[in-house]
């Protein structure tokens, strides 16, 4: 009797220390491991499989990641006069819902620096955290110059290729277009007609 | 200020060369030295301008790529009037293809040491704006005055319980124990004062364990609240088991949601900009950090007293970066060739492998905003996990959030729903976010 008694209180004791644990710099316990770290790579994990010890590789040479946009343009000088005439928004990016899915992107990854309307007065710039940027309306832009920028970075700004798909990008430089008062029109209809050729478009992909 | 020595500067010059065979050399040293001091001065001011405006047309039209004291895109332009003259500059302001184009030596050999790249002509700029551009570079910023509103990471929590708690608990404890022999004492007295033994405390502790082992009533309900107790303990410490709820590891860098997502106000998107595709959030990968780093180098981070917190330095955090990432903080240039290495951060967020979770389904198709699960990161200077991430709170979750209807593609489906349910409210449980196979296979 006494000797259980003694039991209990021990293991009392055991578990209020245990569950003590006040270091929140470690992890803590689990029930059963194997449930918890499978044998499958996880995206960002430790691996001895590759020469670089990591789960998250690059594609392998001469390939590209599926949903992968090739672009052709160079990122130098003249890579950017080109890209600045000759690349062109493609009319499925000109109607009301890529300008609106834009803004949306913009107020993400662009509004910070080039303020909300564009004026180069963001928060970043206005506590001066950054150095002042240049209104969009101040320099002399096209859509394709707009993209070029985006995927490759100009000046101080650093290349967003990487946190933007193409249809992302496309859908920031209709918005960009739209905060500078530019007109944008499709190939062969003006500027009125292309929401309408939008529709179409997407009427046709519901049908297909 | 309009000050034109060069004039009186020529008299002197040459006044003086023919003084100067008949001193001696030291002094001719000396002499020359502020002669030249001073033709360099003069050239330099050889126009008006007005400051307060230069500064205002330098932050709108030429501090995106220069500074005064630092090259960053372009030169340092501090010191350009002491390198150029004023009609070249005007010339090279506003249209430096034009001047390049002209065959000017000065123009292409600046156009070739920056790669290239062309400077963004400024047709508009009048002959005076440049001027006030120039007289700008050479005032400079008034003395700084450090910057508001930038305190640093401090990295280290907050501590909650005030320091005189402890001490406090002690005294309290040792003024019990006082109390007790006390009156242990005194029973002593007493009986001793009726003629009786003293008792030791020995003896007072076995007449009490005696007293309390013959109560059998007693000793059911103590044994049954140590029981109770014991079991309740037992249960929460192993529903804890696996919940890493204030989890908080050491990161590599000390990295500062507080400053970045809070003062800075970037959007989480920006950085995690998997969130919105993938599965996983996406850790920002080097190249992201150094969109802003490649001008933000932490030397200009002021601690709380408002002093500069690195003497003017670069952050060493910030030098992390650079070093995984292989920036050459001098030429303002990535390396070639440079080995880059991979950041080890420590995942704060861990989900058993037995469950399934993806953050573009919430974020893009639910629309649930980060701080919903993540608490609030832009207060936190190190990320703790803030939800504890159990089933049941996953669960509570999908019974009480209201799905989308805006697709009029499921107008019927959700129609069905609500007939079936005999409810309007259509939560993430009715359209299958309960069931097992969602989240576990």
């Amino acid at each position: 009797m006494k000797n259980i008694s003694q039991y209990i209180s021990l293991f009392a004791l055991a578990i209020g220390v245990l569950a003590c644990n006040t270091d929140k710099t470690t992890p803590g316990y689990t029930f059963m491991d194997d449930m918890y770290v499978g044998p499958a790579l996880e995206t960002y994990s430790q691996t001895d499989e590759f020469g670089n010890n990591m789960a998250a590789q690059k594609p392998v040479e001469g390939t590209v990641p599926r949903n992968y946009t090739v672009y052709e343009f160079e990122n130098t000088t003249e890579g950017y006069d080109l890209a600045k005439v000759e690349l062109q928004m493609p009319d499925e990016f000109k109607g009301e819902e890529s300008l609106k899915e834009g803004k949306e992107l913009y107020g993400i990854f662009c509004s910070n620096c080039h303020g909300d309307k564009g004026d180069g007065q963001g928060h970043l710039v206005k506590i001066e955290k950054f150095p002042p940027v240049p209104g969009y309306d101040t320099r002399d832009l096209t859509a394709g110059s707009i993209y070029h920028v985006i995927m490759y970075g100009r000046g101080l700004m650093g290349s967003h290729a990487s946190q933007l798909n193409n249809e992302e990008r496309w859908k920031i430089v209709r918005y960009v277009q739209e905060l500078r008062g530019d007109k944008v029109t499709t190939a062969n209809a003006t500027d009125t007609e292309v929401s309408e050729v939008v529709a179409e478009e997407e009427a046709k992909d519901q049908q297909s | 200020m309009p000050l034109n020595f060069k004039f009186a500067t020529l008299i002197s010059v040459t006044t003086h060369l023919r003084f100067m065979l008949r001193i001696q050399f030291k002094r001719f040293f000396t002499f020359l030295i502020l002669v030249l001091a001073l033709g360099f001065h003069t050239s330099a001011l050889a126009f008006e301008g007005d400051a307060a405006n230069g500064k205002k047309l330098f932050k709108a039209n030429c501090a995106a790529c220069h500074k005064l004291d630092k090259k960053l895109i372009g030169p340092a332009l501090g010191d350009m009037t002491e390198r150029r003259s004023a009609e070249w500059l005007v010339a090279w302001i506003r249209d430096n293809g034009a001047l390049r184009a002209s065959g000017d030596a000065d123009a292409q050999a600046v156009f070739d040491e920056y790669n290239g790249m062309p400077m963004t002509a400024f047709p508009a700029l009048s002959d005076q704006d440049i001027y006030d551009i120039l007289q700008y570079s050479i005032e400079g910023d008034a003395p700084a005055v450090p910057q508001g509103g930038t305190p640093t990471p401090t990295g280290e929590p907050v501590a909650t319980t005030p320091d005189y708690v402890l001490p406090m608990l002690f005294v309290l404890g040792a003024v019990f124990v006082l109390l007790l022999i006390l009156l242990i004492k005194m029973k002593n007295t007493l009986r001793v004062v009726q003629g009786k033994d003293a008792e030791s405390i020995g003896d007072e502790i076995s007449a009490f364990r005696k007293g309390l082992v013959a109560n059998k009533f007693l000793m059911t309900i103590g044994t049954l609240a140590v029981g109770i107790f014991v079991l309740y303990f037992a249960y929460w410490w192993l529903m804890g088991i696996g919940v890493e709820k204030d989890y908080q590891p050491v990161q590599p860098i000390a990295f500062s949601h507080k400053v970045h997502a809070g003062q800075n106000k970037i959007d989480c998107n920006y950085c995690h900009s998997s969130a919105r595709h993938s599965k996983t959030s996406g850790i920002p990968s080097t190249n992201v950090c150094m969109n802003c780093h490649k001008y933000v180098d932490g030397s200009e981070i002021v601690d709380e007293s408002g002093q500069l917190k690195y003497g003017g330095d670069r952050s060493p955090e910030i030098a992390k970066i650079y070093a995984a990432i292989g920036w050459d903080v001098d030429k303002l240039a990535y390396i070639e060739g440079y080995e880059q290495k991979a950041v080890q951060w420590v995942r704060v967020h861990n989900l058993p492998d037995l469950v399934y979770f993806n953050h573009a389904q919430h974020v893009t198709a639910g629309g649930v905003d980060c701080e919903t699960c993540h608490g609030p990161v832009s207060e936190m200077d190190v990320l703790k996990q803030y939800s504890d991430l159990t089933m049941g709170w996953c669960v509570e979750c999908h019974r009480e959030t209201e799905v989308n209807t805006d697709n009029g593609y499921y107008d019927g489906y959700h129609e069905n729903i609500k007939e079936k349910y005999h409810t309007d409210k259509i939560t993430v449980d009715k359209i299958g976010g309960l069931e097992c196979g969602k989240c576990h296979y």
